[in-house]
């Protein structure tokens, strides 16, 4: 009887059938899982782009856009903004990231409170962008505390008699006009052939609600996220898809309450001007974003500092 | 059986190593050569996006009319709250002083009396309107030669600490009620202009008109500058077309931005001339003008001073003309 058994181990050992019978059974545990992937044709990655543009936000939507790139699974790309912009380079920085996910795979925004100065440099890329009614784009340009007139003392001794400002007063405009240049050159570079403004137009850096922004051709359509990423699927060819919602790592900094309130970070936070160009700013900030954004609230000649840095953002946007 | 049992197990290890290497080794051979291709940025042009930058050289070089005195003084009206630094004026009063003309600043009293002995009177930016009686005494001296040179601004924010800084106020030419009289007038609101400027849009460039003696500028910046207006007048500046006033975004025009009346000559921007700027394009032109233009006043005070002055009502008065000795040639 042992010997019988032993024989028939052996013979099953010998047997690759029995290897078989095994590799069935794992692979109908698995088929489920094949299955769903096979179905989905790809993914639709969601980046949300909120609050302030500042070096940790272009960092962070840098990241999720690479990753996506590197992703052989993920087919289009939908940008969910939600900013009035930031700092200038950190701007352009989000700006090439987007032009360069735009050049390998369908890119689509969906704007929501605003995407206005930097975070509208940061969309224009997009083969299709979607905002809501009362959504605000546009104020295309760059502000920037001007340098104070300095002349190097017995205090302060430098080698050279701009090193302590730069450049005077008008220099300095023609540094921020080179910006100015840069920001629209972008824009016309990107949508020209939709943009039913000329470029003095786009210039006077007015802010545009949804429904201005689709006559003037700053905003190709009125829709939702939804519409978005089914535009985005469509443009990719996916009939059936996954969408995968990135999420950055850090907290989204809102200069703007309106769009902190239309904010669905998970970590985020109201935070002042200040945060951009200092209690006391030491050098030129060149900023992209309303002026409206960075009024003090602390005072009552809100209204009055706007129309000072010859914006024509309202009073009360912030 | 353990043998046989244990070559399979090695086939099982080497199979593993194979995946492995090859899941390694996979995405270098099949990763997409047209992903490292460099991202073109035409936009970014350097040649198109840095502005060209106007030239600021030159010397203010005044060349008046030979018939004009070789000596003479000028009155810089300091009565009437006028808003300009030594900085602001020093160019034009170098090129006074080098053609030997003096200068006296009016600060209170008769004003009259102040410009007896003057050739030219020049007023900039006055936070106070003239009193009528200062406006009889200026008329009176630009009927009998003298010259007249108004400075104005458009109205102008003034941020006093800092770009969002807490005290804004708002300030004004008031040169209404004397510009008037000479049927002039300065514009509150700024010009601005994104296709012809010195760096940014309020920097605005202007053209001669051909007219009234500009000669030698090819182009002038002006620095938040107001339109000006004069009836019959001629206007010597115009600002570059496709100039916008501010306020009007849809509207565009070439606003004249200096006017001549006879005697009288009506600016709208005061910071062409200053210390920093008048080198810039052919500013130090339109500086050594406005020179000349004071310098070829003559005023010969008529015989009995304490004649009521004209008022100006009536048309042959107010032109600024009436016993004018001599008329000047570059006019």
């Amino acid at each position: 009887m042992a010997s019988r058994i032993r024989a028939l181990l052996t013979r099953i050992a010998r047997s690759y059938v029995l290897f078989v019978v095994i590799g069935v059974i794992v692979g109908l545990a698995l088929a489920p899982v094949a299955w769903n992937a096979t179905s989905s044709e790809g993914t639709v990655a969601v980046v949300p782009v909120a609050g302030t543009i500042d070096g940790g936000t272009s960092a962070g939507v840098s990241s999720m856009l690479q990753q996506a790139r590197a992703d052989p699974d993920v087919k289009a790309v939908v940008l969910l903004v939600n900013s009035g912009g930031g700092g200038a380079a950190a701007s352009e920085e989000m700006y090439l990231q987007t032009k360069r996910t735009a050049q390998e795979m369908p890119l689509i925004t969906s704007v929501d409170a605003s995407a206005a100065s930097g975070a509208y440099y940061t969309i224009a890329p997009s083969d299709h962008i979607y905002a809501k009614p009362a959504s605000t784009v546009g104020s295309v340009g760059v502000l920037a505390t001007t340098p104070t007139a300095l002349e190097p003392t017995t205090i302060i001794s430098t080698t050279g008699p701009n090193k302590l400002t730069g450049g005077d007063e008008r220099e300095f405009n023609y540094i921020l006009e080179s910006l100015g240049n840069a920001f629209i050159g972008a824009v016309f570079e990107q949508r020209g052939d939709r943009l039913e403004l000329s470029r003095s137009e786009l210039e006077q850096a007015r802010i545009y609600s949804g429904t201005q922004a689709v006559q003037n051709g700053l905003v190709d359509s009125i829709g939702g996220r939804q519409a978005a990423v089914e535009h985005a699927a469509d443009e990719a060819g996916l009939d059936n898809y996954n969408v995968r919602v990135m999420r950055p790592d850090g907290t989204a900094r809102f200069l703007s309450r309106s769009n902190y309130v239309a904010s669905t970070a998970p970590n985020k936070t109201m935070v002042s001007a200040a945060y951009l160009y200092g209690e006391e700013p030491s050098g030129p900030v060149f900023l992209m974003v309303p002026a409206a954004y960075v009024e003090p609230s602390t005072n009552g000649s809100a209204g009055a500092s706007a129309a000072a840095t010859g914006t024509t953002g309202g009073a009360n946007v912030a | 059986m353990w043998r046989e049992l244990g070559k399979r197990l090695v086939v099982l290890v080497l199979t593993v190593a194979v995946v492995v290497a090859i899941a390694a080794g996979g995405p270098t051979l099949l990763q997409d050569d047209d992903e490292r291709e460099p991202l073109q940025n035409p936009e970014y042009n350097p040649d198109e996006v840095a502005p060209q930058t106007l030239a600021a050289t030159g010397t203010v070089e005044a060349n008046p009319d030979s018939s004009a005195d070789d000596t003479g003084t000028v009155v810089i009206d300091r009565g009437h709250g006028n808003r300009f630094t030594r900085a602001d004026i020093e160019p034009l009063v170098d090129a006074l002083v080098r053609e030997g003309y003096h200068v006296k600043f009016y600060t209170d009293g008769d004003l009259a009396t102040a410009l007896e002995d003057a050739d030219a009177f020049l007023v900039i930016d006055p936070s106070a309107e003239y009193l009528s009686g200062d406006i009889d005494d200026v008329r009176q001296f630009t009927g009998n030669g003298g010259r007249l040179v108004m400075i104005g601004e458009p109205d102008r924010t003034a941020v006093s600490a800092g770009l969002f800084g807490a005290s804004i106020q708002t300030q004004e030419s008031r040169l209404t009620a004397l510009a008037s009289r000479y049927r002039m007038s300065v514009d509150t609101e700024y010009l601005y202009n994104q296709e012809n400027a010195d760096g940014t849009f309020k920097h605005v460039v202007a053209r001669p008109t051909g007219d009234g003696g500009l000669d030698g500028i090819d182009r002038a910046a002006v620095y938040t500058a107001a339109a000006v207006t004069a009836q019959n007048g001629t206007v010597l500046l115009r600002s570059a077309p496709n100039t916008h006033k501010s306020g009007s975004d849809e509207v565009t025009g070439e606003y004249p931005l200096v006017v001549r009346r006879n005697n009288a000559l009506l600016l709208g921007d005061k910071t062409f001339m200053s210390g920093d700027r008048y080198r810039v394009a052919d500013n130090e032109r339109l500086v050594a003008y406005v020179a000349e233009f004071m310098i070829e006043g003559d005023y010969e005070a008529p015989p009995d001073v304490t004649d009521e002055p004209s008022t100006g009502d009536e048309p042959s008065a107010d032109d600024g003309t009436v016993n004018v000795t001599v008329e000047p040639a570059t006019a």
